[in-house]
């Protein structure tokens, strides 16, 4: 089905990390507009370089959603989710919403809190919230960008199996392209077209979620549970 | 603790003094005085066949202190800090003075804006200016302007002016008199004709308006235990060697023509002076 | 109705509050501005930093490594005493103690200890060593609170492995950057000392500058300057021990001065003189004591705090306008200039910058409460632009002012905070030094008895200025935890 559509990353051939040791040698990779992508593999196999890679090339149309949702801790929640959409707007404007909320934002902001599940926490600041809800409120500042690209780099873990369905729900109703780094085998096998695994900074596997072999992802996910 | 014990044990070992120790603070160019003084102290060790060795000091009370506690046992003081040292010492004597200082003064000086003009009295309309002295133990700068106040308005500086300051130094008094920072200064008057001769004055925007009465400056002061510590006739070579200077490089650190005798009597007014102020 | 409780929101209530101090403090100080005709005083002043002079100064070598073995032996006993004392320091007694001793400027120390040891060197690192070990005490504790490790383990086991394992180890970093910072302090103290006749920088810095030889200043102060900028080039933490094996051989060590004398400066000098008469007269003494309190002791006190308190409001936003021009993470590589100006105004002792203001806005409190901010501003400012550099940020952050705004002066305000309530004990401390502009701070009473050598008054002031610093060191520590800033170390 997405045979057609064009594509959004393109690689091919690249060394990719840091400039003397490079954490994938040599790195192929297509992604096309549209496809659902889960990115799995063991802590340290390098899953974060690839989809920090992936957003610095188009990083304007990208939402990314970082591991640690590392959010600004005294600002409220209605500023780290305004905070996607800062280079949209001039500093001035920025300045003033920051000591005053425009009413457009925040009517929109605190529509997306509701579907977060952080009603009534719109001036919570991030400091006084759980590690879920924070977590929470880094995608809330993916989705408020309204990019056509989401990355996010294990943007559920710590939240309970169905709450990331309904927010994986919603980030893939807002992107045509999702491309997520994922711990949970379920997820991973259920709601994507696409599963990449990696593994020693190569790709190991890369198939229709379909088509993915319980070998496959034993790969990955044995070496997950020793390691954690 | 310990190391108040350690420094005590320190002076136990450095008391060998057979050196004759002075200190000077001139009442101009500060700098460079550790080579000129030098010269001086080269000048005493050969008229008074000891080690004598000059201790620079930044301030009027360091001086003091250097003296009372035997650090020095000579000192270049100004009138003030000479009736201090004197009367903190026993037994300590003035004993030459600068031809000059026999009849030393003061100027007042104040920022053309004020529209003062030099007069023979002091005027009663600086009260409405800001006024800064120079250091707060100087004789020229302080003491006897201060007097000369009281005497003329019957209360003190901080009540007849509308902001009293301490500028620290005579070059800076006249620095900021004539920036106009301070309206109305006191100054040392050899102080202000050497730096008019240096063309550091403007005399545009800055003269004096008035020249205090005559008194008595700087003296040479020496501790009554020199004739013990060294030679019973110590002091007494002391103030000939003073006398004797006649090297106009070397009388020029000081800067004076020639040192005159001098006795604590002579200071007499201005301990009471000092008395009257409360800064003795 | 949606709550607001954000962290951001109680830092705002707290800046708030302070601002309106000081603005009421501002309102009731002193700070007139009179015209003044200054450009003359100040071109000649620029001239001189065209053309620095160094070569008219006598022993410059001397001067410069006095002033550094000041620092290295100062600075090394206090860091060696703190260590030892911040693990006790959360007993009253010593942290009322380390508040103490912290609390009187070091001139203050050395012109104590010219009483008692002279012009020596044991006046010099004792003036930097005993304020500075009462810093290092408070400091050290408060990093050592932050130990990964539980505190108990050092507070009740007493013996020194433990404390060494479990309590120094792990903070080893933080201490030791703490403590080059503090070097650099201590640099400045030893400069600063020349300024009463110490053998160091501010010896000839101090002439040069009143003589209005300002090629010469200029030259001294640049040295200063360059001294300081390259200092983690030459401050290596492995040479200390060399470096102060090499100070201590260096210093002269030897006083002239007879123990009777320090004797008598104990037992007569700094007696109340109405307790020296023969016969004790209770009317005199309380009259002497009396005039003491109405005419220099509140008239002081309120002095002083009037000026902390502006200058504080002042410090707080010259450090918010100064510290993004020294942050890597806003300006990248044109952080270097905003680093040289925060050198230039931290570095320039608080003296020099006060009398160059006065010459431009006249005197009144306002000089000195600029110079006081300045300083302090540009030491907060460095701070801030360190911390900002270090926060961790998302590959897709904001740049430039929307960095700044959104990120970074969110994310170090709590710092800023922190280091406002810390700096106001130091602000008043160096209120005290400020007294020469006619602003009759605590200081320039205490100035003015030492220097018509009333001991017996300059202590009971010293003790006073120390216990209003200490009062306003509780007062700002219980804010502090209030505010729960405690957490946040104070380097």
């Amino acid at each position: 089905m997405t045979q057609d559509c064009p594509t959004v990353f393109n690689i091919s051939n690249q060394a990719i990390g840091f400039k003397n040791q490079p954490i994938f040698s040599n790195l192929s990779l297509m992604i096309k507009q549209g496809e659902k992508v889960a990115i799995v593999g063991t802590s340290g196999s390098g899953k974060s370089t690839l989809l920090n890679y992936l957003y610095q090339c188009r990083s304007v149309d990208v939402a990314y959603c970082p591991q640690k949702s590392m959010l600004v801790d005294t600002l409220s929640v209605y500023h780290n989710i305004y905070m996607g959409i800062l280079n949209q707007h001039g500093f001035f404007y920025n300045i003033i919403n920051l000591i005053r909320p425009f009413p457009v934002h925040k009517t929109r902001v605190e529509q997306l809190t509701r579907r977060l599940g952080l009603t009534g926490l719109l001036f919570k600041s991030i400091d006084k919230l759980s590690g879920g809800q924070q977590q929470r409120c880094a995608i809330g500042r993916a989705l408020y960008q309204r990019l056509p690209i989401f990355i996010g780099d294990e943007p559920f873990s710590g939240l309970d199996p169905k709450q990331s369905v309904e927010l994986l729900k919603a980030i893939k109703d807002q992107h045509q392209t999702v491309v997520v780094a994922l711990h949970n085998k379920e997820m991973a096998l259920n709601q994507f077209d696409r599963i990449i695994g990696i593994k020693d900074g190569a790709i190991a596997f890369d198939t229709p979620a379909t088509e993915v072999s319980s070998e496959q992802l034993d790969l990955i996910y044995h070496r997950i549970e020793h390691s954690e | 603790m310990k190391y108040l014990l350690l420094c005590c044990l320190l002076f136990v070992n450095s008391i060998n003094a057979q050196t004759f120790t002075f200190t000077a603070i001139p009442d101009e160019d500060e700098s460079r005085l550790r080579s000129r003084f030098d010269k001086v102290a080269l000048y005493l060790t050969e008229q008074l066949g000891v080690d004598v060795k000059y201790v620079p000091v930044k301030s009027y009370s360091a001086a003091i202190s250097a003296f009372r506690n035997n650090q020095v046992q000579l000192a270049w003081f100004g009138g003030l800090s000479g009736v201090k040292a004197r009367h903190l010492v026993e037994g300590s004597r003035a004993i030459a003075q600068g031809y000059e200082d026999q009849f030393f003064k003061s100027y007042f000086i104040a920022h053309h804006s004020t529209g003062l003009t030099e007069q023979a009295q002091l005027n009663k309309d600086i009260a409405k200016f800001t006024f800064t002295f120079g250091s707060k133990g100087s004789t020229s700068g302080r003491l006897m302007p201060e007097h000369f106040i009281r005497q003329t308005f019957g209360k003190s500086p901080n009540k007849v002016f509308k902001r009293v300051g301490f500028s620290g130094d005579h070059s800076r008094t006249i620095a900021q008199v004539q920036s106009g920072a301070w309206q109305i200064g006191a100054v040392n008057y050899k102080v202000w004709h050497n730096e008019l001769n240096a063309g550091k004055i403007d005399l545009s925007k800055i003269k004096v308006i008035w020249t205090t009465p005559t008194y008595l400056d700087y003296q040479w002061t020496i501790r009554g235990d020199v004739d013990q510590q060294f030679s019973p006739d110590f002091s007494q070579r002391v103030q000939k060697a003073l006398l004797d200077m006649s090297d106009p490089s070397l009388l020029a650190s000081f800067p004076r023509q020639k040192f005159v005798p001098a006795t604590n009597d002579d200071y007499e007014p201005i301990k009471v002076v000092a008395k009257a102020i409360k800064l003795l | 109705m949606i709550t607001v409780d954000t962290t951001a929101r109680k830092y705002r209530l707290i800046s708030l509050f302070i601002a309106s101090l000081g603005i009421l403090t501002l309102l009731m100080a002193d700070i007139e501005i009179s015209a003044t005709d200054p450009m003359d005083e100040l071109l000649a002043i620029l001239a001189g930093f065209i053309s620095p002079d160094l070569s008219q100064i006598d022993y410059l070598a001397e001067a410069l490594l006095t002033t550094v073995s000041f620092a290295v032996v100062g600075i090394s006993i206090a860091a060696t005493l703190g260590i030892f004392l911040a693990p006790l320091h959360h007993l009253p007694l010593v942290s009322h103690f380390c508040a103490f001793i912290r609390s009187i400027h070091e001139l203050f120390w050395a012109l104590i200890f010219l009483q008692m040891f002279g012009l020596s060197s044991i006046t010099g690192v004792l003036a930097i060593a005993i304020p500075y070990t009462g810093i290092f005490a408070r400091v050290y504790s408060d990093i050592l609170e932050q130990s990964p490790l539980d505190r108990r383990h050092w507070i009740n086991d007493t013996s020194l492995s433990v404390w060494l394992y479990t309590g120094i180890i792990p903070c080893w970093a933080a201490i030791a950057q703490y403590t080059r910072y503090r070097f650099e302090c201590g640099l400045r103290s030893a400069a600063i000392l020349g300024f009463i006749g110490l053998p160091t920088l501010g010896y000839y810095l101090e002439t040069a500058f009143s003589q209005g030889q300002y090629n010469q200043a200029a030259g001294l102060l640049l040295l200063f300057f360059a001294m300081i900028a390259t200092l983690k080039w030459w401050l290596n933490i492995r040479l200390v021990l060399v470096y102060l094996i090499a100070a201590i051989v260096y210093l002269p060590w030897q006083s002239q001065l007879e123990f009777k004398y320090l004797v008598r400066f104990i037992t007569q000098d700094i007696v109340p003189q109405p307790l020296l008469e023969p016969t004790l007269n209770l009317s005199h003494l309380s009259q002497w004591f009396g005039d003491l309190v109405s005419g220099q002791i509140l008239p002081g006190i309120g002095a002083s705090l009037l000026l902390s308190v502006s200058a504080l409001l002042c410090c707080g936003v010259i450090a918010l306008l100064t510290w993004p021009l020294a942050s890597r993470a806003i300006l990248g590589r044109g952080y270097i200039l905003g680093h040289g100006l925060l050198i230039v105004m931290r570095s320039t002792p608080e003296i020099i910058l006060a009398f160059v203001i006065m010459l431009i806005i006249g005197p009144s409190m306002l000089p000195a409460i600029l110079a006081l901010a300045l300083h302090n501003g540009a030491i907060i400012g460095y701070l801030l632009a360190h911390r900002a550099d270090r926060v961790q940020l998302r590959v897709d952050r904001p740049n430039g002012l929307n960095l700044w705004a959104y990120e970074l002066q969110p994310q170090i305000y709590p710092s800023f905070i922190s280091l406002i309530f810390y700096r106001f004990e130091v602000i008043l401390r160096e209120s005290a030094i400020l007294g020469m502009l006619g602003v009759t701070t605590l200081g320039f009473y205490i100035d003015s008895a030492f220097e018509a050598l009333f001991f017996d008054v300059a202590l009971i002031l010293i003790l006073v200025t120390a216990a209003l610093n200490m009062l306003v060191n509780s007062i700002s520590l219980r804010l502090r935890r209030y505010l729960a800033l405690d957490r946040i170390v104070t380097a």
